[in-house]
């Protein structure tokens, strides 16, 4: 039943619900760096000093992002380090490593979309191109095959 | 000394990504300070120079900018009729640059000329370095020497009472000028309506200019000039009168702005973006900082058995908050090491483009505005590290020893 898989995953999942906040807060970091980038170039600022100085940040949007993506990199490292005991005790108990391995990567493209989504929503709401960051999914993506491939036990 | 050699590169060069990251973080956060403080600096630099010319019964010209300028030799009495009328009528003070002269120097830099009449000079003068300020009795008829200030970068090949040849474009013909005084170095002029954007005159002559020069000078002078009088002790109905024999003769729109005007304009696109500059930079700041205090956190997380591991064996509470003090300085002086270069290469690019409106002398490229933006950075550098470091001291305070070693 549905319900019964759910909480199973949930509660089979080495990620806490503080966890999946920070991951999700860092998707959104990064995803809204785009977003108010190029809000800001759709705006019309009169005073050209406030047009330069925001044009100093928002024309390098791309790298910037890039380089937030950092902070995502540290949340993987981090969830694997603390959890190495946990998943070694999992395994113990009778649970296989392929299937933690494919809950934690399912879960974090789960948290990945659901930020996608939250930023495809916020841009069309501020009229911004919809389609843009996904670089970042790509970015993202290869972050979480890489650390699903490290869990071990 | 000892103590912290070994913690940075036993325990925090292990983790050397979330260095990086910290590392990253602090130079994004002090970029964001830098820009906006130079943005300020700038600003209210260039604003003092121009409370100097924007005073009370001045009121200063500006071309309509939906006013055609047709440069025809045949206006050239019609142009010197409006200076006729000017000088019959107002007082005023004048000031031209940007006409380029061949003056070679070791520098290879292209040398600007600047025209400024005796009133301008009274106005907003020039700092010297050394010699005296510009005469303006000089007769251009005839071979008479022209006193002349030069620019810093000029000053090696043309001392002080040398005399030499240029050819000036407004004239039209060889003058022989004199260096009668040299322009402080970094001399500056604050563009009227961009305060923040400066004029350099390192690579500049300025040339005294009287009636009879501008009678004498072609048409380009007397038509630039035109566009940036400033009128002495005048009003709205003089000017009026000016404004229609100006279009009756050239076929140009002048506005004129008093100093209430003048100070709108200012408030309405300076002072409220300054504030926004301020704000924006705030924030960004507080975000960054935010996401760094996480990320150290996260490293503290990953490092606390090497931490608790040591405070068990004698290190005090004490002894380990100096360690990270030291540790976030070291953190903090790369990244000023970041800034000042690439301050210093945006300063440096003036001279490879051998752009001498641009071209900055200073200590390690640096001008004195870059350095109190530094300054900033490092109040606000030293900001983040405590807020940093008491949060992580804070974090190891409440984990009792025992669980952290066993971690």
């Amino acid at each position: 039943m549905p319900k019964n898989y759910v909480d199973a995953f949930a509660h089979k999942s080495i990620m806490r619900g503080k966890d999946r906040a920070e991951l999700l807060i860092s998707y959104l970091l990064c995803f809204s760096l785009i977003t108010l980038s190029l809000y800001s170039q759709t705006i019309e600022i009169k005073q050209h000093i406030l047009r330069e100085y925001i044009k100093s940040f928002t024309d390098h949007y791309v790298f910037l992002s890039l380089v937030a993506t950092l902070v995502v990199m540290i949340f993987h490292y981090q969830v694997l380090s603390k959890t190495k005991i946990e998943i070694r005790c999992r395994v113990l108990v009778g649970d296989i490593l392929s299937r933690i391995k494919i809950r934690y990567v399912a879960e974090c493209f789960g948290i990945l979309a659901a930020a996608y989504l939250i930023h495809t929503y916020l841009g069309y709401f501020l009229g911004v191109k919809i389609g843009t960051g996904l670089y970042l999914i790509g970015v993202f993506g290869a972050y979480i095959l890489i650390t699903g491939r490290l869990v071990k036990a | 000394m000892k103590i912290f050699k070994f913690f940075v590169t036993k325990i925090f060069l292990r983790k050397i990504l979330v260095t990086i990251s910290v590392f990253a973080l602090l130079v994004m956060s002090s970029y964001v300070v830098f820009t906006a403080a130079i943005s300020v600096f700038s600003t209210v630099e260039g604003k003092q120079e121009l409370d100097r010319i924007n005073r009370s019964r001045c009121y200063v010209a500006n071309l309509d900018p939906e006013s055609n300028v047709d440069i025809d030799d045949g206006l050239e009495p019609l142009a010197q009729e409006v200076y006729e009328y000017l000088n019959a009528n107002f007082d005023y003070a004048f000031y031209v640059d940007g006409f380029v002269v061949d003056v070679p120097n070791s520098s290879g830099m292209e040398v600007t000329l600047g025209y400024m009449n005796e009133n301008y000079s009274q106005l907003n003068p020039f700092s010297l370095a050394s010699g005296e300020p510009l005469t303006f009795e000089h007769n251009n008829v005839g071979s008479d020497v022209m006193p002349v200030l030069v620019g810093k970068g000029l000053s090696d090949e043309h001392p002080l009472g040398s005399t030499f040849n240029i050819y000036d474009p407004t004239l039209e013909r060889d003058i022989t000028v004199k260096v009668q005084g040299i322009l402080e170095t970094n001399a500056a002029h604050s563009n009227f309506y961009a305060p923040n954007s400066k004029n350099y005159f390192n690579f500049s002559i300025i040339v005294p200019v009287n009636k009879d020069f501008i009678d004498e000078s072609n048409l380009d002078l007397k038509v630039n000039g035109l566009f940036d009088l400033i009128f002495l002790d005048t009003d709205k109905d003089e000017l009026a009168d000016l404004g229609a024999y100006i279009q009756n003769k050239l076929n140009m729109k002048l506005n004129f702005y008093s100093q209430e005007e003048n100070n709108g304009y200012f408030n309405e696109y300076f002072v409220s973006a300054l504030k926004n500059i301020v704000m924006i930079a705030m924030v960004m700041f507080l975000v960054l900082v935010v996401v760094s205090v996480w990320t150290s956190l996260v490293g503290l997380r990953l490092m606390i058995k090497d931490f608790t591991l040591n405070l068990l064996v004698g290190l005090s509470y004490a002894r380990l908050r100096k360690v990270f003090y030291s540790y976030y300085s070291l953190l903090f002086s790369g990244n000023l090491v970041v800034l000042f270069l690439v301050a210093a290469c945006s300063r440096y690019g003036a001279w490879q483009r051998k752009d001498s409106t641009f071209a900055t002398y200073g200590i390690g490229g640096l001008i004195s505005m870059d350095w109190f933006s530094l300054l900033t950075v490092l109040l606000f550098n030293i900001v983040t590290a405590v807020v940093i470091v008491e949060i992580t001291m804070w974090r190891i305070k409440r984990v009792p020893i025992s669980v952290g070693v066993l971690q």
